[in-house]
């Protein structure tokens, strides 16, 4: 019965081959398109190295205050990245977690040089010692600075490969010195380069922030924002709640410390999951899950709909071809029911190897076109947004694609399906199909 | 011949509701499409009131206590970074050299307040601090004709004056030019005035952004109220000469590292305005990049649709095409009567579609382009007809085999079977 199905697929393509074709192509476009709103989405959230740990991490970026008097939560707001004091205050102290990272975000453009080579720009982040525990870089040699080094300002630094190339011609520099800020640093460990989607761990030179004045660089009232964004690692992904509730017991308090200044601090929903931060990148309210659910909706119902239309028009047209069968198998007591799923079934296997194709060419694309569709609203820095092969073969994105295949192809065959099946025998053997 | 048309396409009404469905859905979308499109062009050519090619942004950063050069006696970054900004000025290299706050374009930010003469008040205007030189670097002209050079000395000679924009007070009905010389203040603080001096042509901030964020107002740079830890919020604008404009950016580079400290401070980044300004629009690009991908989408689905359909039904009306022409019809009679199936079609479809673009434009769904008004007449008739020419050509290269083929189609052959 089932090689049925595929032999008629066959007899189909040979029959009529333009129309085959062109609903494949229909379908291929349709997936392709799909999965490529699907993924720009989905690189934001999906694990890669260094940032494997997205599913344990909660962030804390940006901080809101205002006006103690204004209980407005949307008005007069000032907002910045958090300063290393408000960062302890709010992060650091927490119980819950694994580890908690303070951070520059985003990294800071830094012209860098050894002897004999001519000084040129690179993108530096200043970071504590927990940021590699919660971040895996590859490490090509060397390693990381730790906590004695980190406490005692050790002027370490970890290095890209590219950097390191650029600068040594090798990747074996460990110990060497390079100059950054006008100070000199020795070269603790060299890591592969990161692609900057993954935007909290991505820079090209990482120092530990002990060794420099960025924690002086405040704004506002008593030192609240700063230049640090904070990464929270759970021990598994349950222990958000408990993670926020400890969390919302200290800003609470630092409220009732600011109350003094006449400050009154916003939380916004920090900290954020990686999906929560994916939606809101930049902006000081609350993350707004059921505006992006409706565009991300709206979006994909559109490229399904218009194409549904489309193949439904064709497998119409394909269909009047076989009204006469339709016709004979109807008179020898074939129920229509059987005939509504033949034919559903006989589209599906089209539209699955039609929806291959698209996701195929959708992955390809991403691969080789990460430049072009996964450039970044505000080029900050100096890195290119690669997507490694192991997140593009995750088996969630092929589910994705089946899912959507299936929608689709119930959505173009369903009416022409019906028609076929309930047209009265005598006019379906006379090749009529109303 | 077109009467017939008309019939026959009604008589096969059910089978064009597909497409008559489809026509009037992708005729909305690409309308709304087309629109977005169409805004983002009429912004991007609008006169930008600068010029950037040959200018460099130049960043500064402080050494650390910790740094053996440390002199933690230097108590004033903001004249160490004046300093800099001479010793820029003096290169041989460069043109203009200026120091500025917040206020060179594509900073893509700033402090934002309204301007106040008398009982008028304007919009919110972006307040520059800026040295004289500002004018020579980006080469800004002036709203009668002058030079940067004028602009420059008009400010140099009135520490207290400003300058602004010519589209400031525009809505007031108010004569702009007959403003200058009169004294005005700011920050609704009316007890401090300052003169206006002259007005210049308005400055966006980028190629995207419409007339409402191109106000502004220039004063001079000073060190009132401006803490050290602050510096990080001023840069130096430079022009170089065009034929010094060769690998500038490394050669600088090398010359900082030795003669272009002073004090505590160093300089820390260069970057051309041409990469400051492809960072910027980057977002805008990102934004044209998806709905140009939609809008291909939509038409390749309408191109599918028709090839599939009227490959199709050639296929099927074989006897009927060789009849018309046994009866005399030429090639080019049924090679345009197949054409003109679709665009019938179209025009059909596009009658309830254009109820739907006026009503969207009427909700000010789009984007606002001059006024607080999206359905402007000249937008809505040009995005409508360049929507419908799209499809139709679409719909034209989709019919083209199809009809091709109905044109070759062998009469005797065809006829053969009745």
């Amino acid at each position: 019965m089932k090689n049925q199905y595929f032999k008629r697929v066959c007899y189909n393509l040979r029959q009529d081959p333009v129309v085959t074709i062109v609903s494949i192509l229909g379908t291929a476009l349709s997936i392709f398109l799909i999965m490529i709103v699907v993924l720009m989405q989905e690189i934001q959230i999906l694990p890669f190295s260094p940032e494997s740990n997205r599913n344990r991490i909660l962030h804390g970026d940006c901080i809101s205050y205002t006006n103690a008097n204004n209980h407005d939560d949307h008005q007069d707001l000032s907002c910045g990245m958090l300063s290393e004091a408000t960062a302890k205050k709010l992060y650091t102290s927490l119980k819950t977690p694994e580890a908690v990272s303070i951070f520059q975000y985003p990294p800071d453009q830094t012209l860098i040089s050894v002897y004999g080579v001519a000084p040129f720009s690179a993108d530096l982040k200043q970071t504590d010692d927990s940021f590699w525990r919660i971040f895996d870089f590859n490490f090509l040699s060397g390693k990381a600075y730790n906590k004695s080094d980190f406490n005692s300002a050790q002027k370490k630094a970890v290095i890209s490969e590219q950097i390191a190339r650029r600068l040594f011609g090798s990747i074996n520099v460990v110990g060497r010195k390079i100059t950054i800020n006008h100070s000199p640093y020795h070269i603790c460990g060299v890591v592969r380069e990161v692609s900057n989607l993954a935007e909290s761990a991505y820079s090209q030179i990482w120092i530990p922030y002990s060794t420099t004045d960025i924690t002086d660089d405040t704004w506002g009232a008593p030192e609240l924002s700063g230049s640090f964004s904070t990464a929270i690692l759970a021990y598994k992904k349950k222990d958000f709640p408990k993670i926020k509730a400890e969390f919302n017991t200290r800003s609470a308090a630092f409220n009732a410390k600011l109350k003094a200044e006449n400050l009154r601090i916003i939380d916004q929903e920090n900290p954020r999951t990686q999906f929560e931060k994916s939606i809101s990148p930049y902006s000081n309210g609350k993350p707004e899950r059921n505006k992006f659910y409706r565009q991300e909706a709206f979006i994909l119902f559109i490229l399904l709909l218009i194409p549904a239309i489309n193949l439904s028009s064709m497998t119409q047209s394909r269909l009047h071809r076989y009204m006469t069968e339709i016709g004979i198998r109807r008179a020898f007591g074939c129920h229509r029911s059987q005939i509504l799923k033949d034919i559903i079934i006989e589209n599906l296997i089209l539209s699955t190897i039609a929806g291959f194709v698209g996701l195929l060419l959708c992955l390809l694309f991403a691969y080789f076109g990460s430049d072009f569709i996964f450039t970044k609203n505000w080029i900050e820095d100096m890195g290119r947004p690669t997507v490694s092969i192991s997140v593009l073969l995750n088996p969630i994105l092929f589910l994705l694609a089946f899912l959507f295949c299936f929608v689709l192809n119930l959505m173009s065959s369903i009416i022409p399906a019906w028609q076929a099946s309930h047209t009265q025998i005598i006019n379906a053997i006379n090749g009529k199909i109303h | 011949m077109n009467k017939k048309l008309l019939r026959q396409t009604m008589n096969e009404w059910h089978s064009n509701t597909w497409l008559i469905v489809e026509l009037l859905l992708v005729s909305v979308l690409l309308w709304f499409v087309v629109d977005y499109i169409y805004f983002n062009i009429a912004t991007y050519i609008r006169p930008m009131g600068f010029d950037i090619t040959h200018c460099y942004n130049i960043q500064c950063s402080k050494l650390t206590p910790s740094n053996p050069d440390y002199i933690p006696a230097d108590t004033s970054y903001y004249k160490d970074m004046k300093k800099i900004t001479d010793r820029l000025r003096h290169h041989p290299d460069i043109e203009a050299a200026c120091l500025s706050r917040q206020a060179y374009p594509y900073s893509n930010g700033g402090r934002w307040s309204p301007l106040s003469y008398d009982t008028l008040t304007t919009l919110r205007v972006h307040f520059c601090s800026i040295e004289p030189d500002f004018f020579k670097v980006f080469r800004c002209r002036g709203a009668n004709g002058e030079t940067p050079k004028q602009l420059a000395q008009i400010l140099e000679k009135d520490p207290n004056g400003f300058l602004m924009s010519a589209n400031n007070f525009k809505e007031s009905g108010i004569k702009a030019s007959s403003l200058v010389g009169k004294g005005f203040y700011f920050y609704n603080d009316s007890t401090q005035r300052h003169q206006l001096l002259a007005r210049y042509e308005p400055i966006r901030d980028n190629e995207f952004l419409i007339d409402t964020y191109s106000r502004s107002m220039m004063s001079r740079i000073d060190d009132k109220h401006f803490k050290n830890r602050h510096f990080t919020s001023l840069s130096i604008s430079v022009r170089v000469k065009p034929k010094h404009d060769v690998d500038f950016i490394n050669r600088l580079s090398n010359e900082a590292q030795k003669s272009m400290r002073v004090g505590n401070l160093y300089i820390s980044s260069i970057r051309s305005f041409s990469s400051e300004r492809a960072s910027v629009l980057q977002t805008y690009k990102n934004k044209l990049r998806n709905y140009s991908a939609g809008a291909g989408f939509l038409l390749f689905n309408i191109f599918l649709g028709l090839f599939g359909t009227f490959w199709f039904r050639t296929q099927q009306k074989r006897s009927e095409i060789a009849l018309l022409k046994v009866i005399g019809a030429t090639n080019r009679d049924i090679f345009g009567r197949q054409l003109s199936e679709g665009l019938l079609l179209l025009t059909i479809a596009s009658i309830p579609a254009i109820i739907i673009d006026w009503n969207l434009a009427h909700a000010q769904l789009n984007l606002w382009l001059n006024d607080p008004n999206t359905l402007e007449p000249i937008r809505f008739i040009a995005t409508t007809f360049i929507t419908y020419l799209l499809i139709a050509l679409t719909i034209f290269l989709g019919e083209l085999l199809p009809a091709y083929k109905a044109m070759k189609l062998p009469p005797a052959e065809a006829l053969h079977d009745e």
